[in-house]
């Protein structure tokens, strides 16, 4: 695909590496900073990758569920339970 | 073997964990026998070094166990399990190296290894096919409906989000789940789904392409975009 400007890295290669570029998974250095060139330049690939941002923000924000209190508590309790039990093998074994 | 009157007696009944409760036991003993080969470090520590460190993470996991099951009582189970299974095999985390990544890896496992067995899901069939048409489909879009889209997902509430998020096959939207919300690196991903990085990146480039035609389908059910893609 080609917005029909001319770039040095064509918005084919700009977009196939959309997900690494947003997820900050780059390891080539020079790869990241011609896309950063060519977001400036290019209109419809800067839109491109803020459409993918943003759903990447939408996914953040739609999540973040509390755990209910019972569940605190059965956890906190289990945990207990099984402290008391491996405590008491600790023992018999000393 | 008294401890096992004292196990069964705490393991609350769930359905779906049933089972469970007998390896328990099992855990239960190993934990003991790695502490003392292991380390010097008494049941009493391990534990308030495991409340400590690990119970901070009951949110988001809880969170991350709401979108694998779909389900507030099937995800307690899950998270209880989780934490359990932690705690008995704590000594194999590694004290230093990322916790949450480890537990998630506990949760994840126990997922897989329990619920979705005794829900005998399917797997995905052709994960790796078609990716190719998806490319091509995503490239196609004009500029003009770009700018739509984007305006309409302005407008998509959280609910949105939440049921299309719901609605994607598993395996992508636990890969989507864990770098956007929890904002793991893909090597993490690969461990705690047990699977290449190149797969984690093949389940997070179809996911989200499935995530965004259903939150376009959102937006047009809404008429905040019309049938071509132009702002309705």
């Amino acid at each position: 695909m080609s917005c029909g400007n001319h770039h040095d890295t064509n918005c084919r290669d700009v977009l196939d590496a959309a997900f690494l570029f947003i997820d900050d998974e780059m390891s080539d250095g020079t790869m990241r900073h011609a896309i950063e060139i060519h977001l400036e330049e290019c209109g419809p690939c800067l839109k491109e990758m803020s459409i993918i941002r943003r759903i990447k923000e939408l996914v953040f924000r739609s999540s973040g569920d509390s755990a209910p209190d019972t569940l605190r508590k059965a956890i906190r309790g289990q945990i207990t339970q099984l402290r008391l039990t491996m405590t008491e093998v600790e023992i018999r074994r000393e | 073997m008294g401890t096992k009157c004292r196990v069964r007696d705490w393991v609350r009944p769930a359905p779906i964990f049933s089972k469970v409760a007998a390896s328990q036991i099992a855990f239960v003993a190993m934990a003991i026998n790695a502490g003392e080969s292991q380390t010097k470090e008494s049941v009493a520590e391990r534990t308030a070094r495991f409340e400590r460190d690990a119970l901070p993470f009951l949110d988001p996991l809880y969170s991350a166990a709401l979108r694998m099951t779909k389900n507030p009582q099937n995800a307690q189970d899950l998270v209880q399990e989780t934490y359990v299974k932690a705690f008995t095999s704590f000594h194999q985390y590694e004290d230093g190296t990322n916790l949450k990544a480890w537990l998630y890896r506990v949760l994840t496992t126990t997922f897989i290894n329990t619920y979705r067995k005794a829900q005998r899901q399917p797997l995905i069939a052709g994960e790796e096919l078609q990716e190719w048409q998806a490319a091509e489909a995503a490239t196609h879009t004009s500029d003009k409906g770009r700018s739509a889209e984007m305006e309409a997902l302005d407008h998509l509430p959280d609910s949105d989000v939440k049921d299309a998020l719901q609605a994607m096959p598993e395996d992508f939207r636990l890969a989507v789940y864990l770098a956007d919300v929890e904002g793991f690196a893909y090597k993490e991903i690969a461990e705690i789904m047990e699977t290449p990085v190149g797969t984690v990146m093949s389940r997070l480039h179809r996911g989200r392409r499935i995530l965004r035609e259903s939150l376009a389908d959102y937006a047009r059910e809404r008429g905040f975009l019309s049938t071509d893609g132009a702002p309705a």
